[in-house]
């Protein structure tokens, strides 16, 4: 057969494997079953609006620089992928969360998924929530599902082709998510684990502060830090602050510099961290933000 | 010919020109990045209002002996170029696009909120200066963070994020 025939022959056996794969195998990857037993569990939204402090929420799902409006829809995350527009997550029926029931609300927390069984891109972080406890994701709901409906809709997500397609997630997932509840060190204190659930899960820093490889997977060791952070600014590792070359932090410095975003040089973060302490950090007690600086320091978490 | 001498001498000039311009210009490219005006006037004024922060988070640190009298030297010192803020971002061009400028636009969209945030700094810096003469380190701690989450804030939506 002249080599003509053959590329010809070789690239429909190859598309035809693709398409096999895609629908036939695809749509089983990446399915985790992780969703909580909220049974014996109340949720309580007073506790709920620390719980949405501890894991960020607010930065990524409010426009604030636009309309000061919160959980109604984010502004652009910028990524090498595109940009992503964290979607409303206020009470209303149409265009919110309005309808979802706490299990569905856990699912996409603890395993990517929506309630129609769509994969979530990871710019929305359940490779980091996916170890919230079963009573901090029913006190988020309780406390979601009491603040003001906003019937505002949502930004569809702005990005380049094969990235655009939800399905190729579940290839994703599979390379990429475990999915599970945070498991506490036994060996290690309370107040060292609480630090090391706060870091590993709501406070998802990871996200920012860990490498990825092109595809958005992790790659390095964790929380040392990303050159090529979203919006092209480049994140500083976390993961030995005492160690840092130009300037070693010590535990009291992180510990202000969470509670107030001052830097130990006088200046304050930038950008994103700044709305990381403005929404978060500042809000949360001395005791966690301790318990942080605690885990941070005890060069341990790079597990 | 006079014609030649004149466009040597036009030359000459030409050169020496360019020169004092070089050498002038180098001579203000070694403050903040080469910035002068209006830009290098607020920038000295942030870098006085952060070294002042920096000795205040020293103390709370445990980094530096708590100085009552010292507090209250800064925070008056924090108050005073609190106030030079709003007139320290006119919306000029010099202002909006200086060289070095780490500005962003947005602050003369949102002029009104930037000013508020310089009041703020003000009202939170006075606080500080009281409350520190009155003694009660817990008290004057929670209030020097209340200051510094105003620089903070402020930066972070008006200040292009450093790479």
């Amino acid at each position: 057969m002249p080599v003509s025939r053959w590329i010809l022959l070789t690239g429909t056996v190859f598309l035809l494997g693709a398409s096999l794969l895609y629908v036939a195998v695809l749509p089983y990857l990446g399915r985790s079953d992780s969703v909580r037993d909220f049974s014996a569990i109340t949720g309580d939204a007073e506790r709920g609006t620390y719980v949405v402090r501890t894991a960020g929420c607010i930065a990524c799902h409010s426009d604030v620089a636009k309309t000061g409006e919160t959980f109604a829809g984010g502004s652009a995350l910028k990524t090498p992928f595109g940009s992503f527009y964290g979607p409303n997550i206020t009470p209303d029926k149409n265009h919110g969360i309005g309808n979802w029931t706490l299990t569905q609300f856990s699912r996409a927390l603890t395993d990517g998924l929506s309630p129609e069984g769509e994969h979530y891109f990871p710019a929305f972080p359940y490779t980091s929530y996916t170890k919230l406890t079963a009573q901090d994701i029913a006190d988020l709901k309780a406390y979601l599902d009491e603040i003001e409906p906003v019937a505002r809709p949502n930004r569809p997500h702005d990005l380049a082709w094969p990235f655009s397609d939800r399905k190729l997630q579940g290839a994703w997932k599979a390379l990429y998510f475990v999915a599970g509840v945070f498991q506490s060190n036994p060996a290690r204190s309370q107040t060292w684990n609480r630090g090391a659930y706060l870091v590993k899960g709501p406070g998802h820093c990871a996200e920012c502060h860990t490498e990825r490889n092109f595809l958005g997977g992790f790659q390095g060791s964790a929380l040392a830090g990303n050159r090529h952070g979203s919006d092209g600014i480049a994140v500083p590792a976390i993961d030995a602050l005492y160690d840092h070359p130009r300037q070693p932090w010590s535990r009291e410095d992180l510990i202000l510099s969470l509670q107030t975003g001052l830097l130990p040089d006088g200046d304050t973060f930038d950008g994103a961290m700044g709305e990381v302490v403005e929404h978060g950090t500042s809000h949360m007690t001395d005791d966690d933000i301790t318990a942080i600086a605690d885990y941070l320091f005890s060069g341990e978490q790079r597990e | 010919m006079i014609q030649t001498k004149y466009k040597q001498l036009v030359r000459i000039a030409t050169a020496v020109g360019m020169a004092s311009a070089l050498v002038a210009a180098s001579l203000t490219a070694f403050a903040h990045g080469g910035a002068t005006g209006v830009v290098k006037q607020r920038m000295d004024a942030m870098e006085v209002m952060g070294e002042a922060m920096k000795n205040l988070g020293a103390m709370f640190k445990g980094q530096a002996d708590y100085d009552a009298d010292a507090i209250q030297a800064a925070a008056e010192l924090i108050g005073q170029h609190a106030q030079d803020i709003p007139t320290l971002f006119p919306d000029s061009h010099e202002s909006r696009h200086g060289k070095a400028t780490e500005a962003l636009p947005v602050i003369w969209e949102q002029k009104e909120r930037f000013d508020g945030f310089a009041a703020d700094m003000l009202r939170e810096s006075k606080a500080l200066s009281v409350i520190a003469g009155e003694g009660e380190q817990r008290a004057v701690r929670l209030q020097f963070a209340k200051t510094a989450k105003v620089c903070s804030a402020c930066h972070t939506a008006f200040r292009k994020p450093e790479d």
